[in-house]
């Protein structure tokens, strides 16, 4: 996993010139006073990889020339600013810099491989940086914006589209099997048989018997053994004049059963509309949104062009403006999360449009389906002619709803002003009836045509019912298959969302009780709420004086809410920061006494000792107490952030920084500031060794603590050499040293110090000499104490390379 | 973190990937939902799709 080697920020916010740490993966403890520009750093990381700074509007850094809001106020238009990070893996080093070009903003990466591409997409969602004032962020979100986040995060989304779709896909063939109503079309049909044989069937059997006691008085030869068998049968009698009229008394009955199947559709497609109607109803009240989101198609090709390798140049494709492409995307992207709400609406709108226009389209199969029929135009039936204009008039009607479009026409008609008169539907299904029962009696007597008649009505049934039968079947086998499906991803869904949670509550509750040990609060737990079978949110609940209760804010003190809100985001870096390996906390303990300020340090240096922390305060205190805790840790660093006009926000050199200055100022012979510089290592150097062999001055109040000079500190450390078996060895070089100009009084560092460069390179000597007997090279730390051998009676480095007599 | 908490993606991997195991389904039509999702192309459109098609063909086949 990723940690921060380095980082370099120029002119970014309050960094005017530049500030640069180098970590090498180590941690780092950053003091600074309030507005030193500690968040400077934060900010500079934050838009290394969001492009966007949390805490600032979006307005305010994503608007044309907001850019320039994150460029240090004083630096010169020709200037970058700049944040450059160096990584542990080296691929993903990258410079991201704003220019002015032209006086427009311009967003630069120096980087642009796939490679660090995805980096910064994996990285889009990973907690890095937490800040006071978003520590309670996720604590007081409410319930769905609970849930809203951890689907994001751990792509729940993904799963509650598909489970979406599973449940429109079985709610679809439910309503397939309602709309067809196959018991009341097979019940029609079974009715028919019956008026027509006198006898219920319910087998092919039963049928075939009963067909062969119709047919005896034929005296044919063989008898029915097979339905197709009547088939040929039919196919035998003769076609004449009175065969129509049998013909005809089929188009009548099979009329009355569509007509029958058309009143329940419409039934049905009216219960849709309406669904419509209200959704139609509700988007309209905000039509000015609605009216961006025709842009949608425009804004996504946009995303898509510039997301590609197509556009190279920082300017507009379209209007050709220059424009950093970057910046382009950006200002793409939260356009289209602004239309996200109504996008949604709109698509439920043509959704229930879309389950309108099928219903229409089944009646309309039914319309033609009769149209179709060679009867259809014969003269007598003008009436259904009639009848079927009334019909697909209406549903003519219906379609001019769904096309008036809801941008330009505001108004549809409602559910009750589009019901169809249903005595039209009953007139012709009795004008049906009255016909076929008339070319029944035309038929009378000629006991061919009537078994002929008895044949083909019951045929006609007959084989319709298996078609529903087996239609229904079907369906019904598909309903169940989906069912089965769509049970076993809700309860898969259930069971890992259970694990993460129940695994997310232990964790959050262990590292609160780590804070709050013994006190009121115990068993947090995150839960999930459901409505209809549907997650809706997430809630926080947990046991408060032995009593499970919710929310937090309504039970704990702001400090316990932070605490909470602290150790959501720090289990959430354990739980979803797969690329990195590190994150920045930026003065968030305001609201903590000392007792829980101290636990928090043993926790992080407890539970997160692999990852690179880069911790900033303001607080003095604690400030003091963690670096008590890391000191002689390799893998901690530790500085001081400050501030000045010419600088702006600035880290204090480190020991490093100006041994190597010294020594190329030495080596150019430039005495300019040079023995302000050797005295300021020299101080440095002597409170690492103080604090390292139990060194004691004075006492002083915190504030003027840092204020101690090199006098005082080599003279408190000769008085307790001289204690030493070894303080021959050291005696010598503080004894020569402490008379030197250069260890001056308190205030002799101005500018009438002014020593010759020979003065500056042989104090810088003595300087070394003293250091050398300290500081082991190997370790890269000095002895200390809390390597003292009780036993041998010395003390030494951490790896025993050097190591003295010593009393303790 | 436990290490058994999947991410959504793994989620509907796995659930794809035993779909023909769930007791009762219909393998065909189990089939043909992996096949889609496996494709990238499991939408509602194109189930609903798929399901017209499959029942037609069962209604065909056997008639």
């Amino acid at each position: 996993m990723i940690k921060i080697k380095s980082f370099l920020i120029k002119g970014f916010r309050g960094i005017k010139e530049q500030l640069s740490l180098e970590l090498n993966s180590k941690s780092a403890l950053l003091f600074g006073e309030n507005a030193t520009g500690k968040s400077s750093i934060t900010d500079a990381i934050e838009w290394f990889y969001k492009n966007a700074i949390k805490h600032l509007s979006d307005e305010e850094i994503d608007r044309k020339g907001g850019l320039t809001a994150l460029r240090n106020t004083s630096i010169a238009d020709t200037e970058k600013s700049s944040v450059e990070i160096c990584f542990t893996d080296t691929s993903l080093d990258s410079l991201k810099s704003i220019s002015l070009r032209r006086a427009n903003p311009e967003v630069e990466n120096s980087n642009n491989s796939d490679v660090f591409t995805k980096y910064i997409e994996d990285s889009e969602n990973e907690n890095l940086t937490l800040r006071y004032e978003d520590l309670t962020e996720f604590v007081l979100s409410t319930k769905g914006e609970k849930l809203d986040f951890l689907s994001n995060v751990i792509g729940f989304n993904d799963v509650s589209n598909t489970r979406a779709i599973l449940r429109k896909s079985v709610n679809e063939i439910k309503n397939s099997l309602k709309i067809k109503n196959y018991e009341n079309e097979i019940s029609n049909r079974e009715g028919q048989i019956m008026t027509v044989l006198s006898e219920r069937v319910i087998s092919d059997e039963q049928y075939l018997r009963k067909i062969n006691e119709i047919i005896k008085p034929l005296e044919l030869e063989k008898s029915m053994s097979k339905l197709e068998d009547i088939d040929h049968l039919l196919s035998l009698f003769k076609k004449s004049d009175d065969t129509v009229v049998i013909d005809m008394r089929a188009f009548y009955y099979d009329l009355i059963n569509t007509i029958k199947g058309i009143e329940n559709r419409i039934g049905n497609l009216l219960d849709l509309y309406k669904v419509y109607y209200q959704l139609f109803e509700k988007i309209v009240q905000d039509i000015e949104t609605l009216k961006k989101i025709t842009l949608d198609i425009l804004l996504e090709e946009g995303r898509r062009v510039l997301k590609g390798s197509v556009v190279e140049k920082d300017e507009c494709p379209l209007c050709l403006q220059v424009k950093s492409k970057e910046e382009l995307l950006k200002e793409i992207e939260l356009r289209l999360k602004s239309l996200e709400s109504i996008r949604k609406e709109k698509s439920l709108l043509d959704n229930a449009k879309n389950d309108v226009q099928k219903a229409l389209d089944g009646i309309n199969g039914l319309i033609a389906g009769i149209q179709s029929n060679k009867h259809f135009s014969s003269q007598e039936n003008q009436p259904i002619r009639n009848f079927v204009k009334v019909l697909m008039d209406y549903m003519k009607l219906i379609t001019q709803e769904l096309d008036i479009d809801i941008l330009k026409n505001q108004k549809i008609k409602t559910k009750d002003e589009l019901l169809l008169d249903i005595t039209k539907l009953n007139e012709i299904s009795d004008f049906c009836e009255k016909r076929s029962e008339f070319l029944s009696s035309q038929i009378k007597g000629n006991k061919i045509l009537e078994i002929q008649d008895k044949i083909t009505l019951s045929r006609q049934a007959y084989y319709d019912i298996k078609r529903l039968k087996k239609e229904k079947q079907i369906l019904e086998k598909q309903k169940e298959s989906l069912e089965l499906i769509f049970n076993a991803f809700v309860k898969k869904q259930k069971e890992e969302l259970e694990i993460f949670i129940n695994s997310f509550s232990k964790e959050i509750d262990e590292y609160y009780q780590y804070l709050h040990p013994g006190e009121k609060v115990d068993r947090i737990e995150i839960k999930t709420t459901e409505k209809e079978d549907e997650l809706t949110g997430i809630s926080i609940d947990f046991h408060f004086l032995n009593k499970e209760v919710s929310p937090p804010q309504k039970y704990l003190s702001e400090s316990h809410l932070n605490s909470l809100g602290i150790v959501f985001f720090l289990v959430s870096i354990k739980a979803f920061n797969k690329r990195n390996r590190f994150f920045i906390l930026d003065d968030i303990i305001s609201s903590f006494d000392s007792n829980h300020r101290k636990r928090l340090s043993d926790l992080f240096l407890e539970i997160f000792s692999d990852y690179q922390i880069i911790l900033m305060t303001h607080e003095r205190n604690w400030f003091d107490y963690v670096r008590h805790l890391v000191r002689g840790r390799s893998n901690w660093l530790i500085n001081a952030i400050n501030w000045s006009e010419s600088k702006g926000t600035h880290l204090n050199e480190t020991l490093v920084d100006l041994k190597k200055t010294i020594w190329q100022k030495l080596a150019d012979n430039d005495k300019m500031g040079l023995g302000n510089i050797i005295r300021i290592y020299l101080e440095g150097l002597l409170k690492e060794m103080a604090e390292e062999v139990d060194v004691y001055v004075k006492y002083r109040s915190n504030e003027i603590n840092e204020d101690r000079m090199s006098n005082e500190l080599l003279t408190e450390l000769k008085s307790k050499i001289n204690k030493q078996p070894c303080k021959d060895l050291f005696g010598p070089i503080i004894n020569k040293m402490i008379p030197s100009v250069f260890v001056g009084n308190k205030g002799s560092h101005d500018s009438s110090f002014d020593p010759g460069i020979g003065e500056c390179r042989a104090f810088w000597q003595d300087v070394i000499e003293l250091e050398k007997l300290f500081y082991c090279d190997v370790c890269n730390a000095v002895i200390s104490i809390k390597y003292y051998d009780k036993v041998g009676k010395t003390i030494r480095c951490k790896g025993g390379h050097l190591s003295y007599d010593w009393m303790n | 973190m436990d290490k058994s908490v999947k991410s959504g993606k793994e989620i509907l991997d796995d659930f794809f990937n035993n779909l023909l195991n769930v007791p009762n389904v219909d393998k065909k039509l189990a089939a043909e939902l992996k096949k889609m999702y496996e494709e990238g192309e499991f939408s509602s459109a194109n189930l609903s799709n798929k399901l017209d098609s499959l029942r037609e063909e069962e209604i065909n086949d056997k008639n």
